[in-house]
């Protein structure tokens, strides 16, 4: 099972991997960030209800410089 | 002093936040300019790189408010959803709009904006929209909710300056209760100035800060010139004249032709 995470694939440890799980997994704990699955807003309140499974599209954004 | 949404800020003059030299240099520009309020975006974050965090933490350390934008959008649903991260990110319900038309110009597409920005309205969000300076759209913009337009002075990063100064100044003439702010294109500290001598209520601006060789001078440079236009406004310009008007009185000339 592979998802996409920011563009690179990356091996589920799971058929169903919890998203939290794959946050931390990953190294995106703490800090500042927000996360879209297959193009949709997840808010943090949700993470732990969701679950990541092959060809699912994850996109992880943090803070970045902007005009 | 100028409200947005509510909120007063001291200075006129927004900063974008990209393409300087050094996030030192960045603060710096910041902090001497007086800017208040910074324009910022949400980008891929490396796993385990916390870049995000620390740029973010530069900024709070400012005591600086943020505008996230949604630069790089062209759908209605790239720019509704990149405003709902951005607000959890950065625990603010303002939003830069920004739905692109065409990459060559990144003129903003006026009526994927307008659609996004009736949905944003809806929920909750407080919508500042970078727009052409089109009347009909910016109207409607307005009538919709967005209490504050952005029209563009220029293509992003051009430094062209105001392109089409009647379309601004109408703009300005036919919106006087609606909050407007040059945005984009901006290149010299004089275009700032006209753009508040027309009555603009803030300007907004990066790369010509950013790029310039002193960006810090040219930070400060662009903060004098924005409080130079605003107090010339509000102390009223006078409307030019077609022919000489002495300003020297004429009462009490001398005649000191010699005798013929």
């Amino acid at each position: 099972m592979i998802a996409s995470i920011n563009g690179k694939e990356v091996a589920l440890a799971a058929e169903q991997e919890p998203l939290t799980a794959l946050l931390a997994r990953l190294g995106y704990d703490g800090g500042h960030f927000a996360v879209a699955v297959n193009g949709a807003f997840i808010a943090k309140s949700r993470h732990g209800e969701i679950s990541i499974q092959n060809a699912d599209r994850v996109e992880v954004l943090a803070p970045m410089v902007g005009g | 002093m100028v409200t947005l949404y509510g909120e007063k800020l001291a200075s006129r003059l927004i900063l974008g936040t990209a393409r300087y030299p050094s996030p030192a240099i960045l603060a710096s520009c910041l902090e001497q300019s007086g800017c208040q309020l910074v324009t910022v975006s949400l980008r891929r974050e490396t796993a385990g790189g916390g870049d995000g965090s620390r740029f973010y933490q530069l900024l709070k350390e400012q005591n600086l408010k943020v505008l996230p934008n949604t630069a790089g959008c062209h759908t209605v649903d790239e720019a509704v959803t990149t405003a709902h991260m951005a607000r959890e990110v950065f625990a603010t319900s303002w939003i830069k709009l920004e739905v692109i038309a065409d990459d060559d110009t990144l003129q903003p597409h006026p009526i994927r904006t307008l659609d996004a920005a009736r949905e944003l309205i809806a929920a909750g969000f407080k919508v500042f929209p970078y727009i052409t300076d089109d009347l009909a759209i910016c109207r409607e913009l307005y009538t919709i909710g967005c209490e504050v337009i952005m029209p563009w002075g220029a293509p992003i990063g051009t430094g062209k300056g105001l392109v089409n100064p009647y379309g601004l100044q109408v703009l300005r003439e036919r919106m006087p209760d609606a909050t407007l702010i040059v945005d984009a294109g901006i290149g010299r500290p004089s275009d700032a100035c006209r753009a508040m001598e027309w009555g603009y209520d803030a300007v907004l601006l990066n790369t010509a800060v950013a790029v310039s060789h002193d960006p810090v001078t040219m930070a400060t440079a662009f903060a004098s010139a924005v409080a130079a236009g605003r107090a010339g406004y509000e102390a009223g310009i006078m409307p030019p004249r077609e022919r000489a008007h002495a300003s020297t009185p004429v009462v009490g000339l001398a005649e000191l032709l010699p005798p013929t």
